[in-house]
């Protein structure tokens, strides 16, 4: 029917087809700066537990992942005129943030710096530690925070940017018993180096 | 694993032999494979019309017809008003920086020795922060000791210059005030040499013909003041009635924007002023819009 002879064999036409996709991606690409993303960081919050007893403490860990090609600031970063990564919540009536753990930042040199840079890029996680007041009732709440970062490339920065962040705790009675969640993560968030 | 069906015509109670696995024979290979090629070469085809061309696309007019710098009005460092119009007849860099940015503080020395080199011959250099707070602007001023004008820069000015994404970005103005090039992201400053000398060559008023950018160079998508304040940002709306407007934003409601935002176009160009692809869309509707009203 067609004229496919020299293609006879599908590994080889499979072949020349990736190389015209390969090609054609080539060809339309953009020249220059991609304009954007500007959001180049997603988060999530993971819970350590199903649930929390009123007056106790919750950890949770915030998984966190910089676009490929992009860093952020550590948060201690190397110079004091760079825009450190911080993690800002509104302390409600259910909760309240008491303890912060950042990772070390990875020192990673750049065309544009002479002296290696603190930053983080790709996955990286932030410990938080949640202080359940006592005597609050069971339920669930959420509180609304953000993760707040400033991205470059090897060339450029970007303006100062945020992720939004909801931290939902569940109170359960005091005896109801809590199970473990995401025990890798907090596995991983104890091996990681904090400042 | 394999099935094996009732082919049509056959009792049910017919005793069932084996089928073998079902292959596709080469022909039919040859028609998958043609029918992908197809979908990606349609798929590629609508990814640069809708995403990457309205990004990439040279706005630039032809016959090196190059787009007028937009004008404004900003304050220095020291207080006093800045107006682009000051640099009327002169050759002017614009350089669009913060002191949060390493590669802009990389860039910034090789500025202060082409300010040097060339001021006697009418070239300028106008940085504008944009940086929240003034106080570390002055700091770096005085550390890097800076021999140009710093003004203090907003969103607004970005967007009439087509929305600066990332920090630097530089824009080059011939003595006729038009914008010569255009480039995102750090380079070395003698980058600009040639293009200034070129630039300063040519007298005051006088356009130049067949400029020729020295590397790599982005294009210049500036937008002008109706474009900015219109309320499809992006999108100049001045010619039309109230009504028009309330239906032409209705039209951009119901369709929604290609670039993975997940906004239909009208939030998108509200929620996100530099998406390219929402901005190019928009414009389009409108023509299309205006056209069928004649």
């Amino acid at each position: 029917m067609f004229a496919l002879s020299k293609f006879e064999t599908p590994k080889r036409l499979v072949s020349v087809i990736f190389a015209w996709i390969v090609c054609a991606l080539t060809c339309f690409a953009p020249a220059g700066l991609a304009q954007g993303p500007l959001q180049v960081v997603d988060a999530q919050i993971v819970m350590a537990s199903d649930g929390a007893h009123s007056g106790s403490s919750q950890k949770a860990a915030i998984v966190a992942n910089v676009a490929a090609g992009y860093h952020i600031n550590a948060h201690k970063p190397s110079f004091d005129y760079l825009i450190p990564t911080e993690v800002k919540f509104e302390n409600g009536h259910a909760a309240a943030v008491e303890k912060t753990m950042y990772p070390a930042g990875k020192p990673q040199k750049f065309s544009f710096s002479n002296d290696p840079l603190s930053v983080y890029q790709g996955k990286f996680l932030i410990g938080l530690v949640l202080k359940i007041p006592a005597g609050i009732a069971p339920g669930v709440y959420v509180m609304k925070g953000t993760l707040n970062y400033q991205a470059c490339n090897d060339r450029a920065c970007f303006a100062p940017s945020r992720v939004p962040l909801a931290l939902t705790i569940k109170v359960v009675p005091a005896n109801m018993p809590l199970k473990p969640q995401n025990p890798a993560v907090f596995r991983e968030l104890r091996a990681a180096q904090t400042d | 694993m394999a099935t094996h069906e009732v082919l049509p015509g056959l009792p049910e109670n017919e005793p069932k032999t084996p089928q073998p696995p079902y292959r596709m024979s080469s022909n039919k290979k040859a028609v998958v494979i043609i029918a992908v090629i197809f979908a990606v070469v349609v798929g590629l085809y609508y990814a640069n019309r809708y995403w990457i061309a309205p990004v990439t696309a040279n706005t630039r007019p032809a016959a090196g017809n190059y787009p007028a710098a937009p004008g404004f009005t900003v304050t220095d460092l020291s207080g006093q008003t800045v107006k682009l119009s000051d640099y009327r007849g002169e050759v002017l860099l614009l350089d669009f920086w913060a002191t949060w940015c390493g590669p802009c503080r990389m860039e910034i020395p090789g500025f202060v020795k082409l300010q040097d080199r060339y001021r006697d011959q009418g070239f300028r250099i106008l940085g504008i922060s944009m940086d929240d707070d003034v106080q570390p602007v002055h700091e770096f001023y005085e550390q890097f000791h800076l021999n140009y004008t710093v003004a203090m820069g907003n969103d607004r000015l970005g967007e009439l210059y087509g929305g600066i994404i990332g920090l630097p970005t530089t824009f080059l103005i011939g003595r006729d005030g038009r914008i010569y090039d255009k480039v995102s992201g750090a380079v070395d400053a003698s980058r600009f040499e040639q293009e200034i000398r070129v630039l300063l060559a040519a007298k005051p008023g006088q356009e130049v013909q067949d400029f020729q950018t020295e590397g790599r160079s982005d294009s210049i998508d500036v937008e002008t003041p109706a474009e900015v304040n219109s309320p499809v940002p992006g999108v100049d709306l001045s010619k039309l009635t109230p009504e028009q407007i309330a239906e032409y934003k209705q039209m951009l409601t119901k369709q929604n924007c290609t670039c993975g935002c997940n906004y239909n176009l009208l939030d998108c160009r509200t929620k996100d002023r530099s998406c390219g692809v929402s901005k190019q869309i928009a414009r389009d509707m409108l023509a299309k819009m205006q056209k069928n009203k004649i």
